[in-house]
């Protein structure tokens, strides 16, 4: 359809006649759209607000430590997803990448030294988002049943190595990154928080970054105009299996214990917490601080309803609404766009 | 079209406004019943809006619509259907999958308890085909597989299905060849003839002046002027949408032209002077759709593929950037034989460059801002180890887009606010600043109002005095006419003539004498533009 908006036409600016009756921009609709671009931070103070008078425990230190331990591994599968779902794609292969990523770093721990072991689970993640990134790419699967194929592979893959389903680890040196603390934080919120800050840079600093939101926003334009549209897809894939595999071996070091059932929740959780911060799933639209905006709305209700005695069951009930609703936001929003 | 007889569709002070924006400022529009009713207008000018408002798909914010007397609801397309409208829109609505008969009965399907009547559904479409005098289509072959301009009868044929007494058109010729082109516009006569009332949105002064019985011109979202064919000439149609004061130096040529015969020798001329010979192409071959055809380019010129639509101007264009389908033939550069490139990066590489046709779909990433779809070509002069410098990055791209025209200011909006005119200054730009060797520009003009147009073509005359050499393609043949240096004229996949401005003015009507050649054999004209749907 052709725009049905005027445009400013200085040409006419001078005459009485056919001067442009209508104007871009007005307090309102500035007012309005910024309601919409940061509707979720409102939701995020909401919801501590709201959980603070409900649960006086809720803004302890320990409490708070907590949370964001407990969701730091989802925050690190986030963090990839991002860069995926702003490229325009989908990774369903997160979970199984999580739970092969505990129970490989858990085997090779207990036959090598620990730090060889995390190196060489950095570069499985690296094969692996490759992986993934070339069935995409190249054998042109669509990314959806092409993750949802690859996730069975990676957890079918788990537990062929876990033979019992779990493989415990007994060396101290293992248990550091999950349950040490450096200046009275725990090491795996230090490395949330750097792999927040690391993503966020690199998504909106780099050419690299721009590349990714240029790809998600138009592929066909991204290519006509000589960028490498394939390759760019796929290292996307490969920061989401990093993401995967980071939260993987997090979660194994800070139990102990590598186990090849943990994936199942975690890919809607990394995705639900993408969407909730306002990322669209239509690529080309989102932002890094976004998906921590996200990430602590999905940690603040869950932890709300823990302190408050709730089944997980009814979590898990509520998770799905919200990511839903989060959905359609981001429908409306895009809808709310286009009749602009 | 006297006021005794009761109009099929008006519109009564009808005011339409987009937050802030005031689309419509009060409009009053009469359609008489039995006629054809252009409105025309630049881009933004309202029309599209009142096309909209009539067909029941935007709500007017103050204001009365009726049909054949009766007032409409807003907003409600299906209530403005019921009562008897049809809207064919630029965005066809086909069903790809179905075939002919299935279309036209989509949404009615001819049932027997609630079964699917095949049987009558397709002789129902014959006879739709043959009272609207258009050719049938073989059952079971999906749409999807048919041309454009047989996708749109079909459309046209639904809206005849369900008895439709009004059909408005949104652009209808806009993706038709000239051959389609009169097509439509005969059965649009045919359609008159047989008592329907139509209203139809175009840019193409030529068909409203040859089509309609009553025009109506729109400006800044008034109704400035209306009234019957007779009344208007082409120069008074493009004098009322541009208003006085427009500085047109370039496409004022065009509407000199229209006038007097010999304006063509008058037209602006390029004022450099050419370059050695920097791109070669012989015997450019794509099985089926082009065929030998051979080119050359010197450094600052300006070269035109003539002919129309489907005539393989957009497949040479691919085929010199690098994307599918696979062609052969010889390709050199600065005379170095080069491979044809098999990439658009190969072809980036040659310094070979593509301005897309499709300005929203291939062109622009458009929730980005200007400053990115600008620099998406080439960051590196903006960057440092491949960190983007903002401040550096936005001057840059502003500066590069206001050499086209663009409002520096408005750099960092996000594409999707621009109008086509804007958008398609960021595309400019985006190659103006990379600089490639050879520019292959496509439709640059497509949908973009008359002070833009002049904009874009003053900007390529300006890249071409500045060493880069263009191939241009427009189905706007005033415009290749306008400001090549040379033509190669296609037609049917085939190089069938060249024309030459320092010989002598390049006009239309030479242009068109090439496409269409008299076929050796039958003494009959080889007509252009049936050739499979390759662009």
């Amino acid at each position: 359809m052709a725009p049905t908006r005027l445009k400013p036409k200085p040409v006419d600016a001078g005459e009485g006649s056919t001067a442009p009756v209508g104007s871009r921009g007005s307090i309102g609709r500035i007012l309005a759209d910024l309601g919409v671009e940061y509707a979720m931070v409102g939701v995020l103070i909401v919801v501590v607000i709201v959980a603070s008078i409900l649960e006086s425990r809720f803004l302890d230190n320990t409490n708070i430590s907590n949370i964001l331990t407990q969701n730091a591994q989802v925050g690190l599968v986030a963090i990839g997803m991002t860069f995926v779902v702003i490229a325009g794609g989908f990774d369903l292969s997160v979970g199984g990448i999580f739970a092969l990523a505990g129970v490989l770093y858990a085997h090779f721990a207990n036959s090598l030294p620990v730090s060889l072991a995390f190196v060489l689970m950095l570069a499985i993640a690296v094969a692996i988002g490759v992986g993934n990134g070339l069935v995409i790419t190249k054998l042109n699967v669509n990314a959806f049943v092409a993750t949802l194929g690859s996730a069975s592979i990676f957890s079918g893959l788990a537990f062929l190595i876990a033979a019992n389903g779990a493989i415990f680890v007994e060396k101290p040196s293992f248990f550091w990154l999950g349950t040490h603390s450096l200046l009275g934080i725990r090491v795996t919120i230090w490395i949330l928080g750097f792999a927040f800050l690391i993503g966020a840079f690199v998504l909106a600093k780099t050419v690299y970054g721009r590349a990714v939101y240029t790809v998600g926003g138009n592929a066909e334009a991204a290519r006509l105009s000589g960028m490498r549209v394939g390759l760019i897809q796929a290292s996307t894939y490969v920061l989401a299996a990093l993401g995967a595999v980071l939260g993987g071996m997090l979660l194994a070091s800070e139990t102990q214990v590598g186990q090849a059932n943990v994936g199942a929740e975690v890919t809607l959780n990394a995705i639900a917490v993408v969407i909730i911060g306002g990322t669209s799933l239509y690529g080309g639209r989102g932002a890094m601080w976004r998906t921590l905006v996200g990430l602590l709305i999905i940690a603040s209700i869950t932890n709300l309803l823990s302190l408050m005695a709730v089944n997980s069951s009814v979590q898990s009930v509520a998770k799905g609404g919200i990511v839903i609703l989060a959905v359609a936001f981001d429908a409306w929003t895009q809808k709310r766009r286009r009749a602009v | 079209m006297s006021s005794a007889t009761p109009a099929a569709a008006a519109l009564r002070g009808v005011e339409k406004r987009f937050g802030p924006t005031v689309a419509l400022a009060g409009i009053d529009l009469e359609v008489a019943a039995n006629s054809i009713h252009a409105l025309v207008g630049e881009n933004g000018a309202g029309k599209s809006t009142a096309l909209g408002i009539l067909g029941g798909r935007i709500s007017p914010t103050r204001g009365e619509v009726e049909l054949l007397g009766r007032p409409l609801p807003h907003g409600r397309p299906r209530a403005a259907r019921e009562a008897g409208l049809a809207v064919i829109y630029q965005e066809l609505t086909i069903v790809p999958a179905l075939d002919a008969a299935a279309n036209v009965f989509i949404g009615h399907p001819i049932s027997r308890a609630g079964l699917l009547a095949e049987r009558q559904m397709r002789q129902a479409y014959t006879e739709l085909c043959e009272r609207a005098g258009v050719a049938r289509q073989a059952d079971s072959v999906p749409v999807g597989e048919l041309s454009v301009a047989d996708q749109q009868v079909i459309e046209i044929l639904r809206a005849l299905a369900f008895d439709a007494k009004v059909i408005l058109f949104d652009e209808p010729t806009a993706s038709l060849g000239i051959s389609e082109r009169e097509a439509l516009l005969r059965l649009m006569n045919a359609l008159r003839a047989d008592g329907k009332t139509m209203v139809f949105v175009s840019h193409n002064l030529d068909e409203v002046l040859e089509l309609a019985d009553e025009i109506t011109v729109f400006r800044n979202g008034r109704k400035v002027a209306s009234a019957e064919r007779s009344g208007w000439d082409k120069a008074k149609v493009v004098a009322s949408m541009i208003g006085e004061e427009a500085d047109l130096e370039l496409t004022s040529a065009l509407n000199d032209e229209l006038v007097d015969a010999d304006a063509a020798a008058r037209r602006p001329r390029r004022s450099h002077s050419l370059g050695a010979r920097v791109l070669e192409v012989e015997r450019l071959t794509i099985d089926g759709v082009i065929e030998y055809i051979d080119l050359d380019l010197r450094a600052g010129e300006i070269l035109g593929l003539g002919g129309l639509v489907g005539s393989g101007r957009t497949s040479v264009l691919r085929a010199l950037a690098g994307l599918p389908p696979k062609a052969d033939g010889t390709l050199r550069i600065d005379g170095q034989e080069v491979r044809l490139p098999r990439s658009v990066r190969a072809s980036r590489r040659l310094g070979i460059a593509l301005l897309p046709e499709d300005r929203k779909g291939q062109g622009l990433a458009l929730q980005m801002s200007g400053v990115t779809n600008v620099l998406m070509g080439d960051m590196s002069q903006v960057s440092t180890f491949g960190v983007i410098r903002e401040r550096k990055a936005r001057d840059l791209a502003a500066a590069a887009a206001a050499e086209f025209g663009f409002d520096p200011d408005r750099i960092e909006e996000p594409s999707e606010r621009l109008s086509g005119g804007n958008q398609q200054k960021l595309l400019l730009a985006r190659w103006a600043h990379v600089k490639p060797r050879v520019l292959l520009v496509d439709e640059p003009t497509r949908g973009i109002d008359i002070g833009a147009k002049e904009e874009v073509l003053t900007a390529l005359r300006r890249m071409a005095a500045e060493g880069i050499s263009i191939v241009f393609v427009s189905s706007e043949l005033e415009e290749v006419a306008l400001i090549c240096d040379r033509v190669v004229v296609l037609a049917e996949g085939r190089a069938m003539g060249e024309l030459d401005a320092d010989r002598a003015p390049i006009r239309v009507s030479d242009i068109l004498a090439r496409v269409f050649t008299v076929d050796p054999e039958t003494g009959e004209q080889v007509s252009a533009g049936h050739l499979p749907q390759n662009q």
